[in-house]
């Protein structure tokens, strides 16, 4: 049950992320050079190595969580739960990563341009991803029969994915639409060295984003595991003992 | 053999693509006269909207942005002494056509949540569902019920801009342009949120999943017939009209593509 390769696997991850992150922290604190230009205070430009990554890849996994979505509806594998479980968690990854980056942007804003707030297209859109990802949630608290909610909620990552090139770059490309955010293009204008840290830094997201998803993966079979265990010693137990493995309810749905 | 076999295997295939729009005719002419007989959805979007729109044009009135610039001139001397020499007054200026479109989108948008599932709603509670899937097939189903929906929420918007322009009389710049935004939004709102209806319908607590469901994918709707209705009404630049219509068969294809997962058990 337990994979001897698999648990070597998934430790390896933390000691390249561990210190490749560490790396990247300190270069971006030590080594780029404050950004003068256009930003009120120069030091928060620094911001760019962790929040933009987190913008895209909260987008970027939504995208992966309709693949595996388009999977399950589409492919070899129909409504195999495992493909449910990897829609769920690639969704509760890119909620986590959509959370950080409006709360990094909210703490720039307010250095920036004085309000932690100010409903700019892109802020909209990082609201409304979250909202959709809130919704997805909710409907899967609102199917009781596991096969029923694995399609619905994967249709409404497909829909929701559909929706995204509209929400996240027809609206905020509108021009009757002030923009605060400053152009996305920075990133080609920046120096050298703040180009290779952001690089850094953005890959070193994707490492540890994708991690967390193998560490999701594997706890579900764990728990899997966990049950089989205990219904095979349930019938070696014979009909007058009951053993069931407790699940943390919390983690149903 | 081979020959008849095959000759009556091509007029099974006719017999089957024929049927098909016989299938949709069937499943909208059902809908309607369904639709007709117990007025659940119509009734449910149209009292919706019209009290909203009532309840909005009472409050907007105390803001200033109520009456037009027009007619407190037309006021005599007599009415503007009894007013106290103070007159709610506002300007035919963008704010108050921003304020109007928004108004009236938003109000539809509601009306929608609650009022389009219910064709898919009705055939979960009525328990004719199976029977419809046995009866036709699921392309066939949205299809019609989706032309249904279409039908419907256009009706609606065309409806309620009757006391929109009457409550409120907004400056119009561009009457052609104001329809346009009108139909290609609602014709829009109604194509995705049909699929989301019969999401809904398979959940249980359905009284706030539609509008919960339905913010992300129709805030790009929300967003172009504001904007769209506000340039309409008071001279702007902006076309969202090809946003609309491109969104509108982007949804409307997903979702066909996608009904048959939802639908069938």
């Amino acid at each position: 049950m337990q994979h001897p390769a698999k648990t070597a696997g998934l430790s390896a991850w933390k000691w390249v992320l561990g210190p490749w992150m560490a790396i990247v922290t300190g270069l971006a604190y030590f080594w780029a050079q404050p950004l003068e230009n256009g930003f009120q205070e120069p030091e928060a430009a620094r911001i760019i190595f962790w929040h933009v990554p987190m913008a895209m890849l909260g987008l970027a996994w939504f995208w992966a969580g309709a693949v595996y979505a388009l999977k399950l509806l589409f492919g070899k594998r129909r409504d195999d739960p495992k493909l449910d479980a990897k829609v769920r968690y690639t969704s509760e990854i890119g909620l986590l990563c959509t959370i950080l980056a409006t709360i990094t942007g909210s703490v720039f804003a307010r250095v920036q341009w004085g309000m932690f707030w100010n409903w700019d297209p892109k802020q909209v859109s990082i609201v409304v991803l979250i909202l959709v990802y809130l919704a997805y949630f909710a409907l899967r608290l609102s199917v009781e029969d596991p096969q029923k909610r694995a399609r619905l909620s994967a249709v409404y990552a497909i829909l929701g994915a559909v929706a995204t090139p509209f929400l996240m770059y027809v609206i905020p490309q509108l021009p009757q639409i002030k923009v605060l955010h400053p152009d996305t293009v920075i990133v080609g204008g920046l120096d050298a060295k703040w180009r290779t840290i952001y690089w850094m830094s953005t890959l070193g997201f994707v490492g540890t984003t994708m991690w967390l998803f193998q560490l999701r993966l594997r706890l579900q079979d764990l728990e899997e595991g966990l049950e089989s265990m205990a219904a095979r010693a349930g019938a070696l137990a014979g009909p007058q003992i009951r053993v069931e493995a407790v699940r943390n309810p919390a983690r149903e749905g | 053999m081979a020959i008849s076999s095959s000759i009556s295997a091509e007029r099974d295939a006719a017999r089957a693509a024929d049927d098909w729009w016989g299938e949709v005719r069937a499943v909208l002419a059902k809908d309607i006269r369904s639709e007709l007989r117990t007025k659940s959805a119509l009734g449910t979007i149209l009292i919706f909207s019209l009290t909203v729109m009532v309840l909005v044009s009472i409050t907007v009135v105390t803001t200033g942005l109520g009456f037009t610039q027009g007619i407190a001139e037309s006021l005599t001397e007599r009415e503007r002494e009894r007013a106290g020499g103070t007159v709610l007054v506002g300007q035919d200026t963008r704010a108050r056509a921003t304020l109007l479109a928004t108004l009236y989108w938003i109000i539809l948008y509601f009306s929608a949540m609650a009022g389009l599932p219910r064709v898919f709603v009705k055939e979960e509670e009525m328990r004719t569902g199976p029977a419809l899937r046995l009866a036709a097939r699921p392309s066939a189903v949205y299809t019609g019920k989706l032309a249904f929906n279409l039908g419907l929420l256009l009706a609606v918007s065309l409806v309620l801009l009757l006391p929109f322009l009457l409550f409120f009389t907004p400056h119009v710049e561009s009457w052609p342009l104001l329809l346009a935004y009108v139909v290609t939004g609602s014709l829009a709102m109604a194509g995705a949120a049909t699929l989301l209806g019969a999401i809904v319908a398979r959940a249980s607590n359905q009284g706030y999943l539609m509008a919960v469901l339905g913010f992300g994918p129709l805030l790009p709707v929300l967003v172009f017939a504001i904007n769209g209705t506000t340039a309409a009404l008071y001279p702007t630049s902006g076309n969202y009209l090809v946003a609309l219509v491109s969104y509108l068969v982007v949804m409307i294809t997903v979702s066909g593509l996608l009904f048959e997962r939802v639908w069938s058990d």
